[in-house]
């Protein structure tokens, strides 16, 4: 049974906020990860290399393109290098030209599903799962991508049933094989969304056990650690946060997903040098623009101004590399602008560029927050409405709806959000969880101002008696 | 164990998950074919396309009952063999439209040769098991469907070949287990093919004399995919057997209202007599052979039915036997084989209708109908035990089958069981 590299819990669906950190890191070094010169060659390079020769000799091997298609894909996820995307979409359609119907092409169209989510096609990666699901090969595995793509898409009951239809169906029972630890780990990120920390922990220990024991790529069961890590991190647990990432890199030490997760755990325990380090470390491995745009914040954070500038070049270059890069970091851009106040229009543009695609939680979030600095308020609430729609325990989601409901004048509502996105994570942002504190603190003066104004009306109304 | 299955998979059904069968929404074929001719707009030499379009104009002849869709089909492997000549998938679409049409032998031909080419495509191996079933040739249909499920173990056309495969040989429990996996695999955005599947069970059970069950069925799938004339059509047969004859009436009239087939014909002709509109029968009986006969040279499955009207109906054996005898010569499937033992028997011809029947009956086919013909002609060859346990078969299998009454009739002129031996 095919392991479908999942596409839809990683920097994606759970982005990584911004912290801040310092970082000497240039914008050769950068460019150096990009082309992925010095990377290390893995068993995915070799996958490729033996797949290669072997078309050479048997161009006619539709599964051999199909293989090297997924192989491709493999060391996408291993490099966040687009262009990989690019290489499996090219071989995965020799493999369909050579054979297109019948259960024999559902692989093909699977891995095209997958090529899809990565490059944020979701409609077009619903449409291949399901061609791929119509020519009946007996693997249910597309369904996980019908269920990515739903939930990008926003429709989370949808992606839920599908997600349920992950089970063999020869043995619908079982619950170590590759159709569980598929299930279970997509399944966590739902329940999380809906606000069940707790059932999204259990679920993904129970992947991570599934993915140990089947002995999955390397990457993945970093990836499954540190899908653990973000939702303990989320809840406010920064020791299982940092037991996850730590698990991770210990079977993947290049997991650039784990090194930034170790960076926010860092950020957060104020452990400015060592988040830095960290954050560095995995811009090497990948330059992914929400690590840049975290440096940014952390050289800010220590006075470091001239350097913060450089993570700003760096990001943007990095974001509009390619046409693809572009779509693919809408929704970090959008935030990272807003989160610092430049380019503000743009951001609007940016959000609502990717809402025309997704459909998920944090996009609305984006939207809501880009529409707040840009001064649409009432939108802007409309837009955190949809946000907070699943109960998703998410303290920056809640800090963001906090701001918006506070300029609207309606400081309970304001007063609860801050309060819960400190119960729920006390260092849920370098910068926010401050500013969260000083809001209730303001709320709290101006809610004494009130009352005592009040006290003062009322003792007004009192020794004055009515009017007439 | 199967009929849970069924009722969970009922259950999920009704979930309505992906909002299967909604009024209005394109097909499933539809999507398809206008899908592929979008391609066809920007990469008009795109071959590949080509295939995929005619596998969409294929299945949308199932949807419908229009059998025009299948020179579409033929128009685009065209197209597609003109760019590509010899791509494996175009062939594999002219295969797949060949045993649309009901061409078995040269679906059969095409089908080897592709399977010589590449050994190892699950598709192919169906495609030779459906052909090699229908021309009678089981033990090979066999091998073809087991060399389908071990390359890929557990694919949908594997259970379903499988299904009807356990069909012909009798084994009814068999057979609804694989379509019960079957409609567990199929996704329920496939509206078409889970309607299929659910009309084909539906089939099996009331042919099996469970008629409640057959009903559900039948029911689903006509919510699944509305006034799919297949679903309609089986439905019918269900009231037929019911002696509910209005409406079997009322079905029919609504499944031929486009598209009618062959069979439908039949099938209505017989529900106006048992309705008392002799008048609307035979007009329609009339209809049916006119169009039977047109489509002899076009479709071996005409054939079949016209060579049961002809005995049941018309009473012409001669004329039966004529087409029986064109027909044997390509197949040799348990329902030629039974219709020429039964076209022999009206000819009064005991004894070659003896062993045709015999031939017929050691594939294995379990049938209220073919247990009724065996009862008769073991009755006319004087042997009367075998006589009366054909026609107990047939009342026990499906006790309201359309033979039901006459079986009943027949039986009770023989002693029970035992009493001969």
């Amino acid at each position: 049974m095919g392991i479908i590299a999942n596409t839809n819990g990683g920097a994606d669906a759970l982005p990584l906020h911004i912290r801040a950190v310092q970082s000497g890191l240039t914008l050769a070094l950068i460019l150096v990860a990009v082309c992925g010169n010095g990377a290390a060659q893995t068993s995915t390079d070799a996958a490729i290399r033996s797949l290669q020769s072997h078309l050479k000799i048997y161009p006619q091997d539709f599964k051999s393109y199909d293989a090297l298609g997924a192989s491709y894909i493999q060391k996408g996820r291993e490099t966040a290098d687009a262009s990989y995307y690019e290489m499996a979409k090219e071989s995965l359609e020799k493999s369909l030209d050579l054979v297109s119907s019948g259960p024999d092409a559902a692989s093909a169209k699977t891995h095209m599903a997958e090529v899809a989510m990565s490059e944020h096609q979701f409609e077009e990666a619903l449409s291949w799962s399901q061609e791929a699901l119509a020519l009946g090969s007996g693997d249910p595995s597309p369904w996980a991508i019908v269920g990515d793509a739903l939930t990008d898409i926003g429709e989370y009951e949808r992606a839920e049933d599908a997600y349920a239809r992950l089970r063999d169906p020869l043995h619908p029972g079982d619950e170590s094989n590759g159709l569980a630890y598929e299930r279970n780990s997509r399944m966590a990120y739902l329940q999380f969304l809906k606000g069940d920390a707790p059932g999204a922990i259990q679920l993904m220990r129970a992947a991570i056990a599934v993915s140990t024991t089947l002995h999955l790529p390397a990457e993945n069961i970093a990836w499954s650690h540190y899908q653990l890590g973000e939702i303990c991190f989320k809840s406010g647990d920064l020791s299982g946060a940092e037991q996850a990432y730590r698990a991770g890199l210990g079977i993947d030490p290049n997991s650039y997903r784990n090194l930034a997760g170790l960076a926010e755990v860092r950020t957060a325990q104020e452990k400015y040098p060592d988040a830095i380090a960290l954050y560095k470390k995995a811009i090497a491995v990948v330059p992914y623009p929400a690590f840049a745009a975290a440096l940014y914040d952390l050289d800010l954070q220590v006075g470091r101004a001239d350097d913060a500038q450089k993570q700003l070049q760096l990001l943007e270059f990095i974001s509009t590399l390619n046409p693809l890069n572009e779509r693919l970091f809408y929704r970090e851009l959008a935030l990272f602008y807003a989160d610092h106040n430049f380019k503000l229009k743009e951001s609007v543009e940016l959000a609502k560029k990717e809402l025309e695609v997704r459909h998920d939680i944090y996009t609305w979030d984006i939207l809501a927050w880009v529409l707040f600095k840009n001064g649409s308020v009432e939108e802007a609430a409309d837009a955190a409405k949809r946000a907070l729609a699943l109960g998703t325990k998410d303290a920056l989601l809640d800090f963001h709806a906090g701001m918006i409901e506070s300029q609207l004048g309606r400081p309970d509502r304001a007063q609860s959000l801050f309060e819960q996105a400190l119960a729920l994570d006390p260092h849920f942002h370098l910068v926010y969880a401050g500013e969260a504190q000083e809001k209730l603190r303001q709320l709290a003066d101006s809610e004494t101002r009130t009352d005592s104004a009040s006290s003062a009306n009322a003792r007004g109304s009192n020794l004055g008696g009515p009017l007439e | 164990m199967k009929t849970l299955a069924i009722a969970l998979f009922l259950a999920v059904a009704a979930s309505g998950v992906f909002g299967a069968g909604e009024a209005g929404s394109p097909s499933p074929a539809e999507l398809r074919i206008e899908g592929a001719q979008k391609v066809l707009q920007k990469q008009p030499n795109r071959y590949q396309t080509y295939s995929d379009l005619a596998l969409a104009f294929v299945r949308r002849a199932r949807e419908t009952g229009d059998s025009s869709y299948y020179e579409q089909a033929g128009a685009a492997i065209a197209s597609s063999l003109r760019i590509a000549p010899e791509n494996f998938e175009a062939q594999q679409a002219q295969v797949d439209l060949l045993l649309a049409e009901h061409n078995y032998r040269q679906a059969l031909d095409e089908a080897r040769a592709l399977n010589h080419r590449m050994p190892d495509a699950v598709l192919v191996w169906g495609y030779m098991a459906e052909a090699e079933a229908a021309l009678g040739d089981y033990q090979q249909a066999e091998d073809a469907a087991q060399w389908m499920m071990n390359l890929r173990p557990g694919n949908l056309p594997a259970y379903l070949t499988g299904a009807e495969l356990r069909q012909d040989w009798g084994d009814i429990d068999g057979a609804e287990e694989y379509f019960s996996k079957a409609l567990q695999q199929t996704p329920p955005f496939e509206t078409e093919e889970t309607a299929w599947i659910l009309t084909r069970m539906g089939r099996l059970l009331r042919q099996s004399g469970r008629p409640d069950t057959a009903e559900a069925l039948l029911q689903k799938a006509l919510k699944t995919f509305p006034d799919y004339s297949l679903s309609l059509e089986e439905m019918a047969a269900l009231r037929l057997d019911q002696r509910l004859y209005p409406q079997a009436v009322e079905l029919l009239e609504k499944r031929n209202g486009s598209f009618p087939s062959v069979s439908s014909r039949l099938l209505a002709a017989r529900a106006y007599a048992g309705a008392g509109r002799p008048a609307d029968a035979a007009k329609m009986y009339a209809e049916f052979e006119r169009e039977a006969r047109a489509q002899m040279g076009l479709s071996d499955d005409a054939s079949l039915d016209l060579i049961n009207y002809y005995v049941d109906y018309a009473h012409r054996p001669q004329e039966a036997l004529r087409i029986v005898r064109l027909r044997i010569e390509n197949r040799h499937d348990v329902w030629t084989l039974d219709a020429c033992a039964w076209a022999l028997y009206a000819d009064r011809r005991y004894a070659e209708a003896d062993q045709q029947m015999e031939k017929a009956l050691a594939i294995g086919t379990r049938d209220a109908v073919l247990f009724y013909h065996a009862g008769a002609i073991e009755a006319a060859v004087g042997k009367k035990a075998e006589a009366s346990h054909y026609l107990q078969q047939s009342i026990e299998l499906n006790p309201a089958s359309e033979v039901s009454e006459t079986a009943r009739r027949a039986a009770a002129q023989f002693p029970a069981r035992g009493t001969w031996e």
